[in-house]
This record gives C-alpha cells, sequence and structure tokens, in this order.
C-alpha cells in the first residue's frame, strides 16, 4: 500500500497574492519554522516564482529585526 | 523616476519631540539634495526580534520618497549610518506608488497602541483594586479576629478556672 499524501496547494495561489511585503510578519511567520529557518517548497507547496519573493521578504523582515535570523538561542535562556 | 521606502530604527527611550527632531533632521538631508518626500511618520514602538546594540525595543520610522537619482541612495545610506540615533535602516524599491498616508491614519495607528496601554492599565488598575480589596477584607477580618479574642478570652478563662475547681473538687472527693 503505497502512503496516501495530501496534495499540497500553493498558499497565494488559494488567495491570489502576487506581491509579498516584508512588513506583513503575518504572513511570513507562517513559511518559518519555529528556529527561524526558511521552509523549504517540498514543504509548502508554493510555486518557484512566489517562493523566491517570500525568500527575498524573509531576507528584509529578518534585517530589519522583524522576523528572528535564529531562535535557537532564545529557546535555550 | 523610482519609488523607494526606506524603514530605519530609532532608539525607543526617545520621546515625540526628540523623534520629531530626529524627522526633521532627515527631512533636512532630503531637501538638500532635492529629493521628493511623500511620507514620513512613526510607524510604531515594537519589540526587535534579536536585539541591536543591546536595544530590546525599537521605533520603527517610514519614509516614501521618490528620486531620479541613485546616488542619493548612498548619500542616505551614509547620513542613517553615521547618525548615531538610527539603530538600524533598510531601503527598498517599490514597484508602484506608494499611497499618502493621511495624518488621521497614523492617529488611528498610534490610538490601537494607546487602546492597548488603556487595557493593560485597566488590568493593573483591576488587579490593584482586588489587592486593596483583599487587604481591606484581611484588615477586618484581623480586626474581628481581634475582637472575638478580646470577648473571648475572659470566658475561656472562666471556663479554664471553672475545668480547675472541679478537677480540684473531683480530685478532693477522690481523697
Amino acid at each position: 500500500m503505497a502512503l496516501i499524501q495530501k496534495k499540497k496547494y500553493c498558499y497565494f495561489k488559494e488567495n491570489g497574492i502576487t506581491e509579498i511585503d516584508y512588513k506583513d510578519v503575518k504572513l511570513l511567520r507562517r513559511f518559518i519554522t519555529d528556529q527561524g529557518k526558511i521552509m523549504p517548497r517540498r514543504v509548502t507547496g508554493t510555486t518557484t516564482k512566489i517562493h523566491r519573493k517570500l525568500v527575498r521578504g524573509i531576507k528584509r523582515a529578518r534585517n530589519i529585526a522583524l522576523i528572528p535570523y535564529t531562535n535557537v538561542n532564545q529557546e535555550r535562556q | 523616476m523610482r519609488y523607494y521606502e526606506t524603514l530605519y530604527i530609532v532608539n525607543p527611550s526617545f520621546e515625540k519631540e526628540r523623534l520629531n527632531k530626529i524627522i526633521e533632521t532627515i527631512n533636512g538631508e532630503f531637501d538638500k539634495n532635492k529629493v521628493k518626500v511623500i511620507n514620513h511618520y512613526v510607524w510604531g514602538k515594537k519589540r526587535l526580534a534579536y536585539p541591536i546594540r543591546n536595544h530590546k525595543y525599537g521605533t520603527y520610522i517610514m519614509i516614501h520618497f521618490e528620486s531620479v537619482e541613485r546616488q542619493f541612495l548612498m548619500k542616505l545610506g551614509m547620513f542613517l549610518k553615521l547618525n548615531t540615533s538610527v539603530i538600524r535602516h533598510q531601503t527598498v524599491r517599490l514597484d508602484k506608488q506608494p499611497e499618502v498616508v493621511e495624518p488621521d491614519e497614523i492617529m488611528v495607528e498610534n490610538e490601537m497602541s494607546e487602546s492597548d496601554k488603556n487595557i493593560n492599565e485597566q488590568e493593573v488598575s483591576i488587579e490593584e483594586t482586588l489587592l486593596s480589596d483583599n487587604a481591606n477584607t484581611k484588615n477586618e477580618e484581623n480586626t474581628e479576629k481581634s475582637e472575638h479574642d478580646s470577648k473571648e478570652s475572659p470566658e475561656e478563662n472562666l471556663q479554664e478556672e471553672t475545668d480547675d475547681e472541679s478537677i480540684k473538687s473531683v480530685q478532693q472527693e477522690e481523697i
């Protein structure tokens, strides 16, 4: 028996989002892990085109301290 | 003509007057280079995702501007970098013309934050009232107790005395 996988859908395609703003922290947080890593496309199911924009947005948000680069040290404290 | 957005973080301990001074100085830099500023407003005070220069919080200020020269971006970057009150800054190119943010909308945002503060204050006041109520009730209980003690104590003493007497009498009978 092959495992039945749940089909992944692109969140942005479903909601009709074409541009990603780095200030939209609530949206970006869906696509990073608890540690603060960017989730891979194979997990999120986003299209390549949007994923590239997403990565840019996350990196911009990290630079201006809206999103953490890493959460590892904070969890230990 | 290209549109840009600069977001910079200022020391959170600065109050309104000092923030306005910083905004004025930065506006002066824009005026020097004859760059048109579309928006320049305080975005809000936020908790930083990681500490920068030992600051846990920061006041975010947003500028939208349109510029032809690219060299101006270098100048602005240097200016913000050399400004000691600016902790971090980032300039991003926009694809579309940014909407002009009216002061009313900014006020609404500020009010939102203020309402949060009010809620916190209310919670604190409620807690305080609860504490004070508890203290009052405790005090009342204490006073009641003391009264009871003062009332009961002589009776108890009497009872004890009577008990003692009865015991004595019993003892005497035994003898």
